[in-house]
């Protein structure tokens, strides 16, 4: 990527304060979630049965998006040939719609449910779902930072749609296995 | 381009988190019941201070000095562990399952026909009697036996009032429940004394037989789930 050159030395180090950010993001995500006991009550989407279907669709829709940032991201760091002009607001824009279809998803999970570990894949969910969100802020933070080494934005952006698949193959996956394909 | 935008991004999604949780919070302050989620919660009236635990003269700071007769001293609890009864109570000149667990001054109670009719029930319990509550109207009453061996009384749910008599039921036998919180699912089982259990599955999609409870491990598999059950609780939450 074309850069002006950066005035400070880059260095891991700046990766510190946006990790730090992003650390409390999940620790406050899985702190609530335990603490508060799940009411059970959640806004449900208009034209679903529950409202967990709903959260298994925008959970995929998410993760639909997310391929969408890979392709995108792997596009303007050249590596599927001549960049096309676009391929920046579609990863900006992608990116942001897959977070702000998330967010409903996390804030039903963290309210009605809580932070649970009834089994493995509840447990895994749990952990992994605040740790998407701490591990998003991390990125979002770093993007801006002209001191960062090269490999840390794609080493973040893989990080967030790794944990992302993971939470929506522990939960969306499996409620469509169990259920079937439902709205 | 140098408006922060991620930053943008971050804020939004904070702004859209608040939004969506002041609405759920606002569902839940409102009278909707939480349907498809959890049990029935109770409404009565959690008795006045805290019953002390123990003898019923234990309390003099919170209860009233001395007898009075429009509040009479709170009577000893059943049993500060769980213990639980079961029994049937008498529908329609058929029996119906019932089963009762009490911890401290707090109960449960489920009562279940295996096939349509169930109910829970909360509430407060005390050395003499139960005061239990349920979802639509559903409300169950008892007196406990001098000797604390059984209990009985009447239960209205399903649109009637039935009697009922309970027995002290030793472990295994007693009250079993399940909840899946991501399928919204409760299922629960009594257990009697020679071994028969009764339940229902109730979750968003209607009410199925409860499939048999494993007593040794307290699991069971529901619609191909596997779900783990507990001794029911009544202090635990809904």
């Amino acid at each position: 990527m074309p850069e002006t050159a950066p005035a400070a030395p880059r260095t891991a180090a700046a990766l510190l304060v946006p990790a730090l950010a992003g650390g409390l993001v999940a620790l406050a995500l899985g702190v609530y979630g335990k603490a508060h006991d799940g009411t059970g009550i959640g806004v449900l989407l208009a034209g679903f049965s529950t409202a967990v279907a709903a959260k298994a669709w925008m959970t995929t829709v998410a993760t639909a998006l997310g391929v969408v940032q890979v392709v995108s991201a792997l596009s303007l760091y050249g590596r599927l040939g001549r960049t096309p002009s676009w391929a920046g607001p579609v990863h900006r824009w992608s990116g942001r719609a897959a977070f702000l279809v998330a967010v409903p998803v996390a804030v039903h999970c963290l309210y009605a449910l809580g932070f649970q570990a009834t089994d493995g894949r509840v447990l895994m969910h749990s952990l992994l779902g605040c740790l998407f969100f701490g591990a998003f802020t991390v990125k979002m933070l770093c993007l801006r930072s002209d001191r960062l080494p090269g490999w840390a934005l794609p080493v973040l952006g893989g990080v967030v749609f790794v944990l992302l698949v993971a939470v929506w193959l522990l939960s969306s996956v499996w409620f469509f296995n169990s259920n079937g394909l439902t709205t | 381009m140098k408006r922060p935008t991620p930053l943008i991004t971050l804020l939004a999604g904070l702004v859209l988190g608040g939004a969506v949780l002041g609405i759920d919070m606002a569902q839940s302050s409102g009278n909707a019941e939480p349907a498809p989620y959890g049990a029935p919660e109770a409404t009565v009236a959690a008795p006045p201070g805290t019953p002390a635990p123990g003898p019923a003269s234990g309390s003099p700071g919170t209860a009233s000095p001395g007898p009075d007769p429009a509040r009479p001293t709170p009577p000893a609890v059943i049993s500060e562990k769980p213990v639980s009864f079961a029994g049937n109570a008498t529908v329609k000149g058929g029996p119906v399952p019932l089963a009762v667990t009490v911890v401290g001054n707090r109960a449960i109670a489920y009562l279940c026909d295996g096939t349509s009719l169930e109910s829970w029930f909360r509430g407060s319990a005390s050395g003499t009697g139960l005061d239990l509550k349920g979802k639509n109207g559903a409300v169950l009453t008892g007196v406990v036996a001098a000797d604390g061996k059984s209990i009985s009384g009447k239960v209205t749910a399903g649109g009637g009032t039935y009697p009922y008599k309970i027995v002290v039921a030793k472990p295994p036998s007693g009250l079993y429940r399940a909840t899946e919180t991501t399928r919204g699912a409760v299922t629960g089982w009594i257990v009697q004394a020679d071994g028969r259990q009764t339940g229902l599955s109730t979750g968003p999609d209607g009410s199925k037989p409860a499939p048999p409870l494993d007593l040794a491990n307290l699991t069971a598999t529901v619609g191909g789930t596997p779900v783990t059950a507990e001794p029911a609780d009544p202090n635990a939450a809904p």
